[in-house]
C-alpha cells in the first residue's frame, strides 16, 4: 500500500516536530518516552487497518493521567492535532494520525488500580490488556465480559474508543454496557472525572456518549469496568452445515425460538480450511459451514436448553453436532474462532474484514447476496463473523501488490455495506467507522443526523484538534483522508 | 405577539382539538405551573416538528410530556409556554418478533406494549413505577426504571435506536434496528435519560426479551441492614441469576406484604425467572444462604411478569402527594450506611419513610410522607451533608410541587461542564424544559 504524502515526504531520520517541541515534550514524558526517528514512527503508521497510513509527527508515551493532561495542553496551546492509541488493533483506522499530529500511546498505563470484588467493579488505567481483567478476577468466579477476537492484544481504553464486541456480546452486551465510570482528558487538558461507584450519575449518560466515539472527544485514562460472575456451567456445541444457508436459517431459527445463546458463531468453508490448516482440529473440511454455539447460566436447565438447540439444528439439516466433552476441548474450539482470522494468512497475502450488522431474520438472504457480489468482482470472500448479533465479517481475500485487486476489494467492500443497509442494517458493529466508514456515513444519516453529531464533537472539541478526520464526514482532515484512500489505490 | 394571538397560531398550525389553552390545561401540569400559552398534542411526527419550529421562532419554552407519571423527577421549569404531549403519537411502527425488536412512538404506553407482545411470549423488560400508564418515549426521557434492572438491565441498555425532533425542529435518528451499532456517536444514549432538554423523542427502537417460563419471589427477614447485607454479599459468589434483588425495610414491607410479614427490620426479596427446575433450584440456595446469615424467616411470592406483587412492588416508590422522594445511588456496599443516614435524618424530621434498596444497582429509595416545607429543606440539607463524603454517592430530592435544582440534584453533579456545553450545542436558545436539569440546565 502506498503511504500518504506527507509520510513519503518525512526528512531522513529526524522527527517532523520542531526541535523546541520535542523537547518540550520530552520534558513532560521524558526523553526515552519521545518516539521520533523515522523508523520508530514507522511502526506506528497504520492500525489494524491498513489500507490506510500516515506516519505520526511524533509518538509520545505518557505514565499517567497527569502526563496525558501535560501533553494535550501543549498540543491544544500550539494547535497541534493528536491521537491516542493503546494496542493499535483497530480495524477502521480509528487510531491513524491526523496531517501533522502526534500518537499518545497509552501502553505505559497498564496499571490495574483496584479490584472490588464484593460491589463487582475494576478500576484500571486505560492501557490495561482487556484479557489480563479477566485473569486478575478469574480466581473469584469473575470474569470480563466483552470478549474482542484480539483481547490478548487491544486495551481497555481502545475498547471504549471503538465500543468494542466480541462472540459473547450476544448475551452479556458490549464494552458501554459494562462501563461504570472513566476519567477522560477533554480536548483542552481538563479532566472529566465520571464515578465508577453509582450506576446513576444524574444529568447526561457521558460515559455512554464517549463509549464508541472512536478517541474524538477525548482520551479516555482510566476506567471502572462491571465485573461479571462466570457461569456455573457452559454448554459448547459445534453444529456442522451442508449449506451456508442451512446453517443461517439454523441462527434465524434458535433466535425466533426466544433462545439467546451466550454465543452463535458461523465459520464458512473458506475459513475452516484455513483453521483447520492452522489448528488441527479436526473441524470437516467439506463441510460449508459450522455454527459454534455456546449456552451458559445455571446448571439445571441447561442440557435440556442444549436438546432444544439440538432439536433446532436437525430440523435445519445439521450433519453432525459436537458437544464439547470438557474445558479442553471447548477452549480448543474456542482458539480456532479467536486465532480464524489470523489463520487467513495461508489462503491470500492481504485480506481485509468488513463489519456490518444485519436483522437476524435476513442472515441468509444477506449471505447469499455476498457470495453474489464476491462472484461478481471475481473475489475470495471468507465468512468468520457472530451471527447471533447478525453481525457479519465478510473478509475479502486478496493481493495488496496487485492494484487492480486492491480497486476490486474497496469496490466489493462498497458493494456488501450497501447491501446490508438496504437489508435493514448498519455499517458497522464493532469496528468502528475510523477513516474506513467515512464514504459510507451518509448511507444511514441524514444531514440533520449528522449535524447533531458534528454538534456534540463541538461541545467536546471545539477547535478539532482530537483526532480529527475521522467518524464524522465532512471534518476537518477528512477531505485530505478520502484524498490519501484514493491515491492509494 | 401575545400568548392569546400564539394560542391562535398554534391552532391554525395543528388544528383545534390539538391545541388546549391553559385554562383546559389541566392534565398538562408540569412542576406545578401550567403552560402560559397552552399544551399541543400532535398526531404526528411532522406535527411535533412543526410545533416545534414554530414555538423556536417565536422563543416559545417547550416541555416535553408523555403519561406525566414521572414529571415530578425533575426540578421546577424555570417558566414555560408550551407543553407538547405526546399522547397522540400512539403507532406502533415496527414489530419484528423473530428478531426481538420492537419500534414505537413516544406516546404508546406500557400497558398497551405488555397487550401486544405478550401474546407473542415476548416482553420489554421495564418496570418503573406506573408503568402501565406510563409513557415508552416518557420512560426513555426519564431513564425510568424498577427492580428488574438488576437482571434486564437500564433503559439505556434496552434502546437500540430513537428519533427526536430537536431545537430546531428537525428529526434526528439515531442508532438502528439491529443489535450492534459502532456508526457515529451514540445519541441514543445522550437522549435517554436526558428529561426532555435536548428534543422531543417521537419514537424508540427496543430490545425485547423473551418471556420468562414462571417467575417467583422468596423474601428472607433479618434483624439488621448489617445481616441482610451479608446475605446480598453470599447470594453474589453462588449460582443464582436474580431478575430483582431489593431490600425493604418495616414500613416498605408493611405496605407490601400485607399478610402479616412484618415485624423484622429488613426484608430481602429476591426474584428469580426461569423454568421451574431452575427456579425450584435457586430458592434452595437463596434459603441455605439466609440459613446461613441468620435470617428469622422467610416466605415465597408469585412474582409473574406485570403480575399484582410485582406492580405493587415497583409502584412503592411513587412520589406521595405532599411527600418527598429521597433517592440515592452509590457502592451497592454502602447500602446500610446510606439507609442508616436516611433513617436518622427522617426520624430528626418526625418521618417514618418507606424505604427499598436496589442491593445490585445500590440504588436507595426512600419514600417520606408529608413533611412540613421547612423540615423538608433541613432535612436534605442534613443528608446531603452526611453523604458527601462518600465518594461517588448521589443524591436526588423530589417531591409532587415544584423544588429548585439545587434542592432537587443535591450533590454535585460530576461533568457538569461538559453537559452545559452539550445543551449550549444542541439546545442554544434553551428552547426544552429550562430548570429542569443538573445545573439549572
Amino acid at each position: 500500500m502506498l503511504q500518504s504524502a506527507d509520510a513519503r515526504t518525512a526528512p531522513g531520520d529526524a522527527s517532523d516536530l520542531d526541535v523546541a517541541l520535542t523537547r518540550e515534550l520530552a520534558s513532560i514524558v521524558g526523553p526515552e518516552n519521545v518516539s521520533s526517528t523515522t523508523a520508530e514512527r514507522l511502526v506506528y503508521e497504520a492500525d489494524g487497518f491498513t489500507m490506510a497510513r500516515r506516519r505520526p509527527a511524533a509518538v509520545v508515551h505518557p505514565a499517567s493521567t497527569e502526563e496525558v493532561q501535560k501533553v494535550v495542553r501543549l498540543a491544544s496551546a500550539i494547535g497541534l492535532p493528536f491521537v491516542a492509541r493503546g494496542a493499535g488493533t483497530g480495524l477502521s483506522g480509528g487510531a491513524m494520525a491526523p496531517p501533522g499530529g502526534i500518537i499518545i500511546s497509552l501502553t505505559r498505563m497498564r496499571r490495574i488500580l483496584d479490584i472490588d470484588l464484593r460491589n463487582r467493579r475494576l478500576t484500571a488505567e486505560a492501557g490495561v490488556v482487556n484479557l489480563k481483567v479477566s485473569q486478575a478476577v478469574a480466581g473469584h468466579g469473575l470474569h470480563y465480559a466483552p470478549d474482542p477476537s484480539s483481547q490478548s492484544a487491544c486495551t481497555l481504553g481502545g475498547n471504549v474508543a471503538e465500543n468494542a464486541g466480541g462472540p459473547h456480546t450476544l448475551k452479556y452486551g458490549v464494552t458501554v454496557n459494562h462501563l461504570l465510570g472513566l476519567k477522560m482528558v477533554l480536548p483542552d487538558g481538563e479532566l472529566l472525572d465520571i464515578p465508577g461507584e453509582t450506576e446513576d450519575n444524574p444529568g447526561y449518560d457521558l460515559p455512554g456518549l464517549i463509549t464508541g466515539s472512536e478517541g474524538t472527544l477525548g482520551i479516555v485514562t482510566e476506567v471502572t469496568v462491571r465485573l461479571t460472575p462466570l457461569p456455573q456451567k457452559t454448554w459448547t456445541a459445534l453444529a456442522v452445515f451442508e449449506t451456508i444457508s442451512d446453517a443461517t436459517r439454523c441462527v434465524s431459527s434458535v433466535i425466533a425460538a426466544g433462545i439467546i445463546p451466550a454465543a452463535l458463531e458461523l465459520m464458512d468453508a473458506n475459513v475452516i480450511q484455513a483453521v483447520e490448516a492452522a489448528f488441527h482440529f479436526g473441524l470437516p473440511l467439506d463441510a460449508q459451514a459450522v455454527l459454534i454455539i455456546e449456552l451458559d447460566g445455571l446448571e439445571a436447565g441447561l442440557d435440556e436448553l442444549g436438546a432444544r438447540v439440538r432439536g433446532i439444528c436437525e430440523s435445519h439439516g445439521v450433519r453432525e453436532l459436537r458437544v464439547a466433552r470438557d474445558e479442553t476441548e471447548r477452549t480448543a474450539l474456542w482458539m480456532c474462532r479467536k486465532k480464524a482470522v489470523g489463520s487467513l494468512g495461508r489462503l491470500a497475502p492481504s485480506h481485509c474484514t468488513q463489519d456490518c450488522v444485519i436483522p437476524r431474520s435476513a442472515l441468509p438472504e444477506v449471505l447469499e447476496r455476498i457470495g453474489g457480489i464476491a462472484r461478481q468482482f471475481g473475489l475470495r470472500i471468507a465468512n468468520v463473523f457472530h451471527a447471533g448479533d447478525g453481525n457479519l465479517h465478510p473478509i475479502v481475500l486478496y493481493d495488496d501488490r496487485d492494484r487492480e485487486q486492491v480497486r476490486r476489494v474497496l469496490a466489493c467492500n462498497g458493494e456488501i455495506v450497501r447491501a446490508c443497509v438496504e437489508a435493514g442494517g448498519t455499517i458497522t458493529g464493532e469496528h468502528g467507522v475510523g477513516v474506513e466508514k467515512l464514504e459510507f456515513m451518509p448511507l444511514i444519516f441524514s444531514e440533520a443526523d449528522l449535524a447533531a453529531m458534528d454538534r456534540v464533537r463541538a461541545a467536546f472539541d471545539p477547535r478539532g484538534l482530537c483526532n480529527p478526520g475521522k467518524v464524522l464526514p465532512g471534518g476537518p482532515g477528512c477531505a485530505d483522508l478520502v484524498l490519501n484512500k484514493k491515491a492509494a489505490i | 405577539m401575545s400568548p392569546d394571538r400564539l394560542f391562535q397560531r398554534l391552532q391554525e398550525l395543528l388544528g383545534k382539538e390539538a391545541v388546549a389553552g391553559p385554562a383546559e390545561a389541566a392534565g398538562f401540569v408540569v412542576g406545578g405551573c401550567s403552560p402560559a400559552v397552552g399544551a399541543v398534542s400532535p398526531a404526528s411526527v411532522e406535527e411535533v416538528c412543526a410545533a416545534v419550529r414554530f414555538c423556536s421562532e417565536h422563543a416559545l419554552k417547550v416541555i416535553p410530556l408523555g403519561g406525566a407519571t414521572m414529571a415530578e423527577r425533575c426540578s421546577a421549569p424555570c417558566g414555560y409556554d408550551v407543553a407538547l404531549s405526546t399522547r397522540r403519537l400512539d403507532r406502533v411502527t415496527d414489530y419484528q418478533r423473530e428478531n426481538l425488536v420492537f419500534a414505537a412512538q413516544s406516546g404508546v404506553t406500557g400497558a398497551q406494549t405488555v397487550a401486544l407482545l405478550t401474546p407473542g411470549g415476548q416482553m420489554l423488560a421495564l418496570d418503573p413505577p406506573s408503568f402501565p400508564e406510563a409513557t415508552l418515549g416518557g420512560m426513555v426521557a426519564a431513564r425510568a426504571s424498577g427492580p428488574s434492572r438488576a437482571g434486564y438491565g437500564a433503559p439505556r441498555d434496552l434502546v437500540l435506536g430513537l428519533k427526536v425532533v430537536d431545537a430546531r425542529g428537525e428529526l434526528v435518528s439515531a442508532g438502528g434496528k439491529v443489535m450492534k451499532n459502532a456508526a457515529g456517536y451514540d445519541l441514543c444514549r445522550l437522549y435517554t435519560g436526558s428529561l426532555g432538554t435536548l428534543g422531543v423523542i417521537v419514537e424508540t427502537v427496543f430490545r425485547l426479551h423473551p418471556a420468562p417460563e414462571a417467575s417467583r419471589a422468596f423474601v428472607g427477614m433479618f434483624g439488621s441492614w448489617e445481616d441482610a447485607d451479608r446475605a446480598v454479599a453470599r447470594m453474589q459468589t453462588a449460582p443464582l441469576v436474580p431478575r430483582a434483588v431489593e431490600l425493604l425495610n418495616r414500613e416498605a414491607a408493611r405496605m407490601y406484604c400485607p399478610d402479616g410479614h412484618a415485624e423484622h427490620a429488613v426484608y430481602l426479596l429476591a426474584a428469580f425467572d426461569g423454568t421451574e427446575e431452575q427456579l425450584a433450584c435457586q430458592q434452595r440456595t437463596f434459603e441455605s444462604i439466609l440459613q446461613e446469615t441468620g435470617a428469622r424467616g422467610s416466605a415465597e411470592l408469585d412474582f409473574a411478569w406485570n403480575g399484582e406483587r410485582h406492580r405493587s412492588l415497583c409502584d412503592l416508590e411513587r412520589t406521595p402527594e405532599g411527600g418527598t422522594l429521597l433517592i440515592l445511588s452509590g457502592l451497592p456496599s454502602d447500602i446500610p450506611v446510606l439507609v442508616s443516614h436516611v433513617e436518622e435524618v427522617c426520624a430528626e424530621a418526625g418521618c417514618r419513610p418507606v424505604i427499598l434498596a436496589g442491593a445490585v444497582t445500590g440504588t436507595v429509595r426512600a419514600v417520606c410522607p408529608g413533611v412540613a416545607a421547612g423540615i423538608r429543606e433541613r432535612a436534605a440539607a442534613a443528608l446531603r451533608g452526611r453523604v458527601s463524603g462518600v465518594r461517588g454517592v448521589s443524591l436526588r430530592v423530589f417531591a409532587r410541587e415544584p423544588l429548585p435544582h439545587e434542592m432537587v440534584w443535591a450533590t454535585p453533579v460530576p461533568g457538569i461542564d461538559v453537559m452545559r456545553r452539550i445543551k449550549d450545542q444542541l439546545d442554544p436558545d434553551r428552547v426544552f424544559a429550562p430548570g429542569r436539569f443538573p445545573g439549572g440546565l
